[in-house]
C-alpha cells in the first residue's frame, strides 16, 4: 500500500479506464480511519464523471470498453441498454466483443442517454435548458454542447471547493 | 453474517472508497466496478481484523459476460459506528484474472478462495 501525506493532491492523476489513460486534474488522496491511503468514494465519482463527460461529448462510435465503463458508472445493466435501443441483449453482447463497436446511430443515442444519467442530479445547475435550437438538430453539436456544460459544471464545483 | 452485504447496499457510493495503489487498468476496474459488485455480488464471508469498529468481508460477482470469463472477487473493509452501521467501506482487494490476479469464474470457486483467505 502506498503511503502518502494526509490530504495530498495529485495534480495530474492517470486513470486507466475505458480503454485509455485519462489525466484527471487535482485528485485528492485521503486517509481511512485505520490510516490506509485511499481515494474517497466521492472523488472516485468525480473522476468517473469527468471521463464519462469526455466520452459522451464526442460524436463517435462507442468502443466495448467505453460501453462497459458507462454501464458501470451509471449502474446500467446490458438488458437496460438493449431495452433502451429496442434491440436484443445478444446485440449488446456482440458489441461488447473485442474489436467491435456500437453502430454510430446507437452510439449517439446511448451517449445522450448516459450523459443524462451521469448528470441527472445536477441538471438544474447546468444551462442545458438554454440549449441553442441549432444544436438540437445536430447530434455532434449537441454532444459537444453537453460536454462543455459538463466541463463548466466541474469548474464551478472546483471553485466551490 | 450476510447482512453485511445488505448494509453495504445501503451505503451510498460516495462512501465506498478504494485503497490507493499505483494506477493500472485492474486498479481502475476496482474503482469502476464498486457499484456492480455490491449490486450483483454474493457474500462470501467475513473476518475480524486488528482494528476496532471494522470488519472485512469478501464478495464475488460473476462477470456480466458469463461464466466463461473471470468474475470479480473483491474484499471490503467496513468501518462502522457503535450500532454497527457502516460509515465507510474501503475496497482493498480486487481480482479479475488480469495482471496475474487469480481467475475466479464461479461463486463456488470464490467461496473456496475466500475460505483460504480466512473469510468465514
Amino acid at each position: 500500500m502506498t503511503k502518502e501525506k494526509k490530504g495530498e493532491i495529485i495534480a495530474s492523476y492517470p486513470y486507466m479506464t475505458a480503454g485509455r489513460t485519462w489525466v484527471i486534474p487535482n485528485v485528492a488522496l485521503e486517509h481511512a480511519p485505520d490510516g490506509t491511503v485511499m481515494i474517497s468514494g466521492a472523488e472516485a465519482i468525480r473522476m468517473q464523471r469527468i471521463v464519462a463527460n469526455e466520452i459522451c461529448g464526442q460524436a463517435s462510435t462507442l468502443t466495448p470498453e467505453e460501453l462497459e465503463f458507462l454501464c458501470d458508472v451509471t449502474s446500467t445493466r446490458f438488458n437496460d441498454v438493449a431495452d433502451f435501443l429496442s434491440v436484443t441483449k445478444g446485440s449488446v453482447t456482440f458489441w461488447k466483443k473485442p474489436g467491435k463497436t456500437v453502430p454510430l446511430n446507437e452510439s449517439l443515442r446511448l451517449k445522450k442517454w448516459f450523459w443524462k444519467k451521469v448528470f441527472d442530479n445536477d441538471l438544474v445547475k447546468l444551462s442545458i435548458f438554454s440549449v441553442p435550437t441549432l444544436v438540437l438538430t445536430d447530434d455532434g453539436k449537441l454532444l459537444e454542447f453537453l460536454r462543455e456544460q459538463g466541463k463548466l459544471f466541474f469548474d464551478e464545483a472546483r471553485k466551490a471547493g | 453474517m450476510k447482512d453485511w452485504l445488505v448494509k453495504l447496499k445501503n451505503l451510498s457510493l460516495d462512501k465506498i472508497a478504494v485503497a490507493h495503489e499505483p494506477m493500472t487498468p485492474r486498479y481502475a476496474r476496482a474503482i469502476d466496478k464498486r457499484s456492480y459488485i455490491i449490486r450483483e455480488g454474493v457474500y462470501l464471508g467475513s473476518r475480524a481484523i486488528d482494528f476496532s469498529s471494522a470488519i472485512e468481508v469478501a464478495i464475488f460477482a460473476e462477470n456480466p459476460m458469463g461464466r466463461r470469463k473471470s468474475g470479480f472477487y473483491s474484499c471490503f473493509r467496513i468501518f462502522y459506528d457503535s450500532d454497527k452501521i457502516p460509515l465507510l467501506a474501503l475496497v482493498f482487494c480486487f481480482y479479475d484474472g488480469t495482471e496475474s490476479s487469480p481467475t475466479i469464474k464461479s461463486v463456488e470457486a470464490a467461496q473456496a478462495f475466500a475460505r483460504e483467505g480466512g473469510f468465514q
